[in-house]
């Protein structure tokens, strides 16, 4: 009966969490401004995460964790199709230095390359978000701390990354 | 190690020009003291300015020594900030020991982050140098590269020590 009591007091709370919706125009938008002026698109990490924390809902612990959570998948989507799109064109070089009989054997990989890169990144990432909310161990806002971290961190890769696309 | 290796590959080329760089950190700073947004626009302004006014500056080999001043401007600050957040953490950690908290050691957790951050840099900006090959413009690439992400990870440093810019 106790039991049930919780699960009536948690349910709303469940339910307004699920709720607060995350919508990435903001920040798409702010994308599409900014490199059509020329401009850097770091100014636009966040947008759409802010948007979402004013909503109903938004600005509670969950809410918050869940908006920044949401801004953090929708730049992973970003940084997977710009990794892709790397890793295909980097292979192809390395076939063409591969097939090029004077110089074959004598480049390392620049897909392996790439890839160390990205697994030292992610090593790096969590170690950094780990030492953000280290000082915040014992209190509730550990989990907003980490996930604004999470979510910059990888708005900031997968610029980097479209950079180094647009540099080839 | 890499970066090391790098400069020394740089200053070697240039061993009469470094004493005839203009440069100033002055451009750098001015920018962060207006609040350009974002604060990632400025790490660059003095390497640009030190490669107009210095004679030649437009020279592969005098963008690279230009940005790579800048680049030891925002060493000296990272060197700064990682002291003073290591001090801040080892009191830290003391004051959780001494009030009996078992909280897993900020000051650890720190260093682990630098070391891993280290690692990621060189291994990145290695990795941007090479997709220039051979040409001239791997070696400035690879010199603002550093810059760039050195210049970043004082402002989340700095963002940790409470001051932003």
């Amino acid at each position: 009966m106790r039991a049930l009591g919780l699960i009536f007091i948690l349910w709303p709370l469940a339910a307004a969490a699920q709720d607060v919706p995350f919508d990435p125009a903001p920040t798409e938008t702010c994308i599409g401004e900014a490199t059509a002026g020329g401009l850097d698109p770091a100014v636009c990490v966040g947008r759409s995460a802010n948007a979402c924390q004013r909503q109903q809902g938004g600005d509670t612990t969950i809410g918050i964790v869940g908006c920044l959570g949401g801004e953090r998948d929708f730049w992973q989507g970003r940084l997977d199709i710009a990794y892709d799109a790397l890793l295909s064109r980097r292979r192809d070089f390395d076939a063409s230095i591969a097939g090029d009989a004077s110089s074959a054997g004598r480049y390392p990989s620049t897909a392996a390359a790439l890839a160390e890169q990205q697994a030292l990144w992610e090593a790096w990432r969590d170690a950094l978000c780990r030492s953000e909310w280290a000082p915040y161990a014992d209190g509730t806002i550990r989990g907003p701390i980490n996930a604004n971290c999470q979510m910059r961190e990888t708005a900031a890769q997968a610029l980097r990354l479209q950079r180094y696309l647009e540099e080839m | 190690m890499k970066a090391a290796a790098f400069v020394l590959a740089i200053l070697a080329a240039a061993p009469a020009l470094a004493q005839d760089l203009a440069f100033s950190e002055a451009a750098t700073e001015a920018c962060l003291a207006d609040g350009a947004e974002p604060r990632e626009s400025c790490p660059g302004r003095s390497a640009g300015a030190c490669i107009e006014d210095t004679e030649g500056g437009y020279s592969t080999v005098s963008m690279g020594a230009c940005i790579w001043a800048e680049y030891q401007y925002w060493d000296d600050r990272l060197n700064a900030s990682y002291q003073e957040l290591v001090a801040r953490s080892e009191d830290a950690d003391a004051e959780n020991a001494a009030s009996g908290l078992a909280i897993a050691s900020q000051e650890q957790a720190l260093r682990e982050m630098q070391r891993a951050w280290i690692v990621f840099r060189d291994t990145a900006c290695d990795f941007e140098r090479s997709l220039w090959g051979g040409g001239t413009g791997a070696g400035p690439a690879g010199a603002d590269c550093l810059m760039q992400e050195t210049a970043r990870q004082v402002f989340r440093l700095d963002d940790a020590l409470g001051r932003g810019r």
